[in-house]
């Protein structure tokens, strides 16, 4: 980041690769509509070379930061949308996937990732995930959520919290899990799925 | 856990949790997922530097919001937004690159803009587009980010940006709109793109007041406004672009702004505009019109 504050058009196009795909994505499943998406990618990236130098690493990774700032333009994006057609847009709807035979191994380990990630989300209540989708992928504030599922404002706003805090235990434990597994695997534990014989 | 277990969790007769004067004790899950206003982010932020619980809760909440984008299925990037970006990008380098190294434009009321890792809450009026990262950040290391106003809403844009309250403006670096406006000339159109990219087409606009240059900037069915020379639009005002269609009355679109001081700018030009007859510029009240309410100052045909 360091070039591109210096205005180095080649370090950002470094940049861009590493990131457009995970923005895109993002922007995507918050617009729903490739056209808007694309608008928000652009907006985004012209942002950030032209903001490059106001990055500041010890406030987290780039990526960090970059998706902030994609997640902040979709939702822009959405709200100012005089139709709004926003539902939540689930994802195996909004996704015109990268086939797997033409995914790189990175976007392949993401996409892994991405699923399992989802996965906890899904572990969570129903109502606690939907408030939780609303409000970050759908781009609708808590009052309007509250409105849309005609809960009181302090109801949802408890189930956004809730919904945080377990996620917060999930990723957590999934952390930890894994954790005893490399350990395991770096001890030269043979890790043995129940039923697989050694 | 049940949803009444949480300490200002779900308020037993449904009321909001955060009052007016509590600071907002207990709102750390929508300051992080950036559902607070402009007012109450403010108070939050103040809040929660003397509140262990919410600095806690802060602490506690803000990776579960920052894992949220890495759980959407990955979608590849189109190419073609790729070589627009780098097109400009480029071409933004070569005019001297002053922008590229977080030039700091000033609104309308003096905020920095062109914040996105300003650390602000307020995208708009910080002029950055992140909605509270800084101090989700700041917060994990002890609640020391700043506040920042948050204005109501961003419009459209490409390399400016308004918005309703501030029309805070970040532009081209004034170099690279007046290169691309001289580089046409009134009247003229031009293909200035090759190497294999889509051709970007630049028609320049048949009226401007006296001493300023303008042109529209077309590539498929996208397009942005450039303008150089353009005085700031007088006090409380905006400048608005109109999309004409042929036999149609002006239609508004979501682009307001302001030029730099410099009178440089480019403004995208949101939605598809094919079939677009003129692209015009009127000067309007602060947060824009549904019908001009004044004669366009600038008018480019593109077709």
């Amino acid at each position: 980041m360091g070039l591109v504050a210096r205005g180095d058009a080649e370090a950002f196009a470094v940049v861009y690769d590493r990131h457009s795909g995970a923005s895109f994505s993002l922007a995507y499943r918050i617009c729903g509509r490739r056209a808007a998406a694309e608008e928000v990618l652009q907006e985004s990236f012209l942002a950030l070379w032209r903001t490059g130098g106001r990055y500041d690493r010890t406030r987290g990774g780039v990526r960090n930061w970059i998706l902030r700032i994609v997640h902040n333009r979709a939702v822009d994006a959405v709200r100012r949308d005089v139709v709004r057609e926003r539902d939540v847009v689930h994802a195996e709807d909004a996704v015109a996937g990268i086939p797997d035979g033409e995914r790189t191994d990175e976007q392949a380990l993401r996409a892994e990732q991405a699923r399992e990630l989802r996965g906890l989300l899904e572990g969570l209540p129903r109502e606690q995930r939907r408030a939780i989708e609303l409000a970050y992928y759908g781009g609708f504030t808590h009052h309007e959520i509250a409105e849309l599922l005609e809960l009181p404002v302090g109801t949802v706003k408890g189930r956004l919290r809730l919904g945080l805090a377990k996620l917060r235990l999930a990723l957590d434990e999934g952390e930890n899990d894994r954790a005893v597994l490399d350990g395991a695997a770096s001890r030269g534990a043979a890790i043995v799925e129940p039923g697989e014989r050694r | 856990m049940s949803e009444e277990s949480i300490p200002g969790g779900a308020a037993p007769e449904g009321e909001d949790i955060g009052r007016p004067g509590d600071g907002g004790c207990g709102d750390a899950a929508l300051y992080l997922l950036g559902l607070l206003d402009e007012e109450r982010a403010a108070a939050f932020v103040e809040h929660a530097r003397g509140c262990a619980v919410c600095g806690d809760e802060l602490a506690a909440l803000g990776p579960a919001v920052d894992a949220l984008p890495a759980m959407v299925p990955a979608v590849a990037a189109p190419e073609g937004v790729r070589r627009q970006v780098m097109e400009v990008v480029r071409a933004e380098a070569r005019a001297g690159g002053e922008a590229a190294g977080g030039e700091i434009g000033k609104d309308a009321v003096g905020n920095e803009i062109g914040g996105e890792a300003a650390g602000g809450i307020g995208r708009e009026a910080a002029g950055g587009e992140v909605r509270g990262e800084g101090h989700r950040d700041g917060f994990r290391r002890g609640v020391r980010a700043r506040a920042r106003a948050r204005t109501p809403r961003i419009r459209s844009t490409l390399g400016i940006r308004a918005t309703r309250k501030t029309l805070g403006i970040r532009a081209l670096p004034a170099g690279a709109a007046l290169l691309a406006a001289v580089a046409v000339g009134v009247g003229v159109g031009a293909l200035v793109s090759g190497g294999g990219a889509p051709a970007t087409r630049v028609v320049a606009a048949r009226v401007a007041p006296a001493g300023v240059r303008a042109a529209v900037h077309r590539s498929g069915s996208r397009a942005w406004l450039t303008v150089a020379g353009l005085s700031q639009p007088r006090a409380g005002d905006v400048y608005e672009v109109w999309l004409k269609r042929p036999g149609g009355p002006p239609l508004a679109t979501s682009s307001l702004f302001s030029p730099t001081a410099a009178g440089a700018g480019t403004v995208a030009i949101p939605g598809d505009v094919s079939g677009v007859q003129e692209v015009l510029v009127t000067e309007e009240p602060a947060g824009g019109s549904r019908l001009p309410t004044s004669s366009p100052l600038i008018v480019v045909r593109v077709t």
